[in-house]
């Protein structure tokens, strides 16, 4: 099986967030249930961030425009991009983080987990987070025990098509705006640079800034974007890339979990220092709506959007991307 | 909207005026929540009918429906003016007797002539073997709308508050959440004698009583509460925006006591029937002499003898569902008692006799895939009202000599000898010959045959206001009416109730429009008990500009509070330069938008009703209250 990806065209998404409840619903993570005790975000965007319950949000972000009238709403997808180079597969300790060899995605076997929490350090998105009650690590899994588990006959059987399909991840399924897409990488590229050269070419917006990313970005991401607006606008690192001492840990591949766990005790604070570990450095504050950098105590992001520094400080303290 | 842009989008619409180019207007609520609503949509209509974009593929003027069954309840008749099927519900002033109902209601010519068959085949089903020729088919039971009194929404609470309401059900919907100026509303039911909700959860109106401004101990209403059925807990049809009528299975039991809302009515009915048998009561043949055979085996209400019921059958006194003929059109009901139909536009909706209690095998519950036209009629996918008719008007889709417009989209054309069609079509297309067999029609000009005069209208005289749109301000507006003298329609409903307390510019001098997020839905009765959905849209929310931000000191995410004479409400407010203060006659007016789906009630997410803030003034023709611009003031709480 070649390599899939989930696709996202972000020119179609209404922002309906129905991948971001799909994901919660299907995955089964729970939401709180006390009363009012969802703070206002002041957004779009609730919440304001992922968290050891969410491994999916829906992303809203307005910019001026160069148009008359409006903004440029940037409607993104924040959530695991899955990347060839993986830096949090190289650094799991115990091997609960895993590259399926049939797809290319990046899951997780929460069984193994032990909680090291230094794939949240690896990522150059900011991606994994730990939940403390479980002392896990959550995060996307590509919905793998749907597209492993069955295919879902043609809907149109009835007509004589007896092609399958396979089980789509649980937000491409749920997406009514047809933003979403799953199936072979090569095909979700090729569709991405058609739909990029499509708006590109649209009388009205011929300023358009619209890019694919995820093609090459870390070798190739296994979710391929279609940016209608600057990447930046989404909250996502130009040019992201894993800190080159997260791969030193390749050579512990074969070995068991338990026992790169060990090698990873043995290398010590220096290894730690050189991926820049920082377990929780970035603290978002619910209650105020803003991002704090433990190191600095300086407030890196705030929903008002008034400091937005956050992936910068993130990429910073990781030594990755820029 | 600037000058140019506006031009430019006018241009743009106004290029599909061509044969081979069609536009299609989609609306919502945004259109028709105004005092003059009802002409926003017949504008529309001009629009389209000038353009030629009416009776083609992907054209029209199309509402936009949906979840909770609009187009279902309108067909229906849940507004009160209304009998089943577009007729209308007999009044005093007017249809004092079946005579003068069928003398008044009847058009000279077009399709319309046939209404006696509609009108009196729902009499038929009413009141089965009791309705006769001799008794005008049971037209006198049936209760006429009196001359002085409405009972329209808004005046429904009008009447609640002057005492002439004592009592009331609402069933599936929540006016202590919903109705324009609710405040007033909840003030009003607090009157009542009795109240009966039934509905999925405790709604704001089930609990009414428990508004933060109202006070238990002060009201005496005795409130009864139904639990519902959810709509995946029971089986029956939906109704979409393109006419498209769908089954739906029950997925799941009711949870607990709850029932499907027609074993409610059912119960309700066999109740006040068994009482006035043993008991007596008030004009008891109105009741005794209803038909109400609707059981199935197990002695409950059945929703597909319903559906047979609406559908409509050949009479034989006696008969049972099992055995009636249901017949394919409703060119076959007749006036003479013959034929009973609860509702001659759903005929051919469920008229298959092989296979009565399955709806699978009935043109509702159809699902072909196939639409050999091209076109995107899919005429094997549900049934469309009337006749699986897919797109209304189609003789318009051809010019004069029956000719398509636009070769691409040839619904139907006149061939020289017949009509060829890829839709069913919505004229007279063929008629029957001397011999009986059918003759087709060459082509004519009676395009729109509902109307007697088989023309479309560009001056219509049923509008209640005006023959043609005239631009009027919101009852609250903050700018004068610069395009007539006058500021507001002169047919405004209700305007001079003195619960309305129309607010005035220099008190509250921002313009503020309501509407609704994808994560919660209306009332929010369903989606805050949705723990996900209230995570996703946590709180309720007022957009506003950057620089009304900056002039009354308010930052993003900032509880303020805005009011006016009706309410006084609390919520976030989101700073966007999506919203910008717009230059109304020279002047720099601010306007902010709100969403309104909170409440006191719910489990997980509450807040203040912003409905209290909108004006209970209403258009003269469908009644719509003008929740999409009235004033408020805004500060910093």
């Amino acid at each position: 099986m070649a390599d899939y990806a989930i696709y996202l065209d972000t020119s179609k998404c209404t922002g309906c967030k129905g991948c971001q409840v799909a994901c919660k619903c299907w995955n089964q993570l729970p939401s709180p249930l006390g009363k009012n005790v969802n703070k206002p975000t002041g957004s779009y965007q609730s919440p304001m961030d992922l968290n050891g319950d969410t491994r999916l949000i829906v992303t809203f972000k307005e910019t001026d425009t160069d148009q008359k009238w409006g903004v440029n709403w940037s409607i993104g997808r924040r959530s695991c991009m899955h990347c060839t180079n993986a830096g949090c597969v190289a650094v799991c300790s115990s091997g609960a983080l895993y590259k399926d060899p049939n797809t290319g995605f990046v899951s997780v076997d929460e069984s193994k987990c032990v909680g090291c929490e230094y794939c949240a350090s690896a990522c150059p998105f900011d991606v994994p987070r730990f939940h403390g009650s479980q002392n896990k690590i959550n995060k996307c899994t590509a919905c793998m025990d749907r597209i492993s588990n069955g295919k879902t006959p043609s809907i149109n059987e009835d007509k004589g098509e007896t092609e399958t399909q396979f089980n789509k991840p649980a937000c491409v399924h749920t997406c009514p705006a047809g933003a979403l897409d799953f199936g072979p990488r090569s095909e979700m590229i090729a569709k991405a640079h058609e739909r990029v050269d499509f708006l590109k070419i649209r009388e009205l917006n011929p300023a358009t800034q619209a890019s694919v990313y995820g093609e090459n970005e870390l070798d190739g991401l296994h979710v391929i974007t279609v940016l209608k607006y600057p990447v930046d606008t989404y909250g996502l690192p130009a040019n992201p890339s894993v800190n080159p001492v997260t791969n030193l840990l390749d050579w512990a591949k074969p070995v068991t979990g338990l026992a790169a766990a060990a090698t990873v005790l043995g290398l010590g604070v220096s290894f730690l220092m050189g991926i820049g570990y920082k377990r929780g450095d970035l603290h978002y504050d619910p209650q105020k709506h803003e991002t704090i950098d433990r190191n600095t105590g300086e407030v890196v992001w705030r929903a008002d959007g008034s400091v937005d520094s956050h992936d910068k400080a993130a990429s910073k303290n990781k030594k990755g991307g820029e | 909207m600037d000058a140019e842009t506006l031009e430019k989008v006018y241009e743009i619409y106004a290029s599909t005026g061509a044969k081979d180019k069609v536009g299609a207007i989609l609306y919502a609520l945004g259109q028709t929540q105004h005092h003059y609503g009802a002409q926003n949509t017949r504008s529309m209509c001009l629009v389209q009918l000038l353009l030629g974009n009416i009776g083609m593929p992907g054209g029209s003027v199309n509402a936009l429906r949906g979840e909770p069954n609009v187009q279902g309840a309108t067909d229906f008749a849940l507004l009160c003016y209304d009998f089943p099927g577009y007729l209308k519900w007999p009044t005093v002033a007017s249809h004092s007797t079946l005579r003068k109902w069928l003398e008044a209601e009847t058009y000279s010519d077009g399709f319309y002539t046939n209404k006696p068959k509609f009108f009196i085949s729902a009499l038929k089903e009413w009141y089965g073997e009791k309705a006769t020729f001799e008794n005008d088919f049971g037209y006198d039971w049936l209760p006429k709308i009196p001359a002085d009194l409405d009972f329209t929404h808004i005046s429904t609470f009008q009447h609640m508050d002057s005492g002439d309401i004592e009592g009331y059900f609402a069933w599936g919907m929540n006016p202590a959440h919903s109705t324009a100026n609710t405040k007033f509303a909840r003030q009003a039911m607090a009157k009542l004698k009795w109240l009966v909700v039934a509905d999925w959860v405790e709604t704001e109106t089930a609990t009414f009583w428990k508004a933060p401004d109202m006070k238990p101990e002060d009201i005496q209403t005795e409130v009864y509460y139904m639990p519902a059925a959810l709509i995946y807990e029971k089986m029956g049809s939906i109704t979409n925006s393109g006419r498209w009528i769908q089954w739906r299975y029950k997925a799941l039991d009711p949870y607990q006591d709850a029932l499907p809302d027609y074993e409610i009515v059912d119960r309700f009915w066999k109740e006040i029937v068994r009482l006035y048998k043993t008991e007596g009561g008030k004009c008891p043949e109105a009741i005794l002499n209803v038909k109400w055979d609707y059981d199935g085996d197990d002695g409950k209400v059945d929703p597909r003898n319903v559906s047979m019921a609406i559908n409509g059958y050949t009479w034989k006194d006696g008969a049972t569902w099992k055995d009636r003929q249901l017949m394919t059109s409703f060119a076959n009901l007749a006036a003479d008692g013959s034929t009973a139909c609860a509702m001659w536009i759903y005929t051919g909706y469920y008229a298959n006799n092989d296979a009565k209690y399955d709806p699978s095998m009935q043109a509702v519950g159809s699902r072909v895939r196939d639409d050999k036209s091209g076109l995107g009629i899919y005429p094997g996918w549900g049934h469309a009202w009337p006749l699986n008719r897919r797109i209304l008007y189609n003789r318009a889709a051809a010019d004069s000599k029956g000719k398509a417009w636009d070769p691409e989209r040839k619904v139907v054309e006149w061939n020289g000898t017949e009509w060829e069609r890829n839709d069913v079509p919505d004229f007279g297309f063929q008629a029957a010959g001397p011999d009986g067999t059918n003759v087709p029609t060459p082509p004519n000009n009676k395009a729109f045959m509902m109307l007697w005069e088989q023309n479309a209208r560009l001056l219509s005289y049923s509008m209640k206001d005006a023959p043609l749109p005239e631009h009027y301000e919101p009852f609250e507006s903050p700018t004068d009416n610069v395009l007539n003298k006058r500021q507001n329609s002169p047919c405004i409903m209700f305007a001079d109730h003195p619960s309305v307390k129309k607010g005035s510019r220099d008190d509250y001098p921002i313009a503020v429009t309501t509407y609704s997020v994808v994560e919660q839905w209306q009332s929010g009765s369903q989606t805050r008990g949705c723990p996900a959905l209230v995570e996703s849209r946590p709180e309720q929310f007022v957009e506003m500009s950057v620089e009304l931000a900056e002039e009354k000191g308010i930052k993003n995410g900032d509880i303020v509070r805005v009011w006016n004479n009706r309410g006084d409400v609390k919520v976030t407010a989101f700073v966007t330069k999506r919203i910008r203060p717009l230059e109304v006659n020279g002047q720099m007016t601010h306007i902010v938008g709100m969403i309104h789906h909170w409440g006191w009630a719910g489990d997980y997410s509450t807040g203040d009703v912003v409905n209290d803030l909108a004006p209970n003034v209403g258009d003269p023709n469908s009644y719509i209250p003008e929740y999409k611009a009235f004033l408020v003031n805004v500060e910093k709480a």
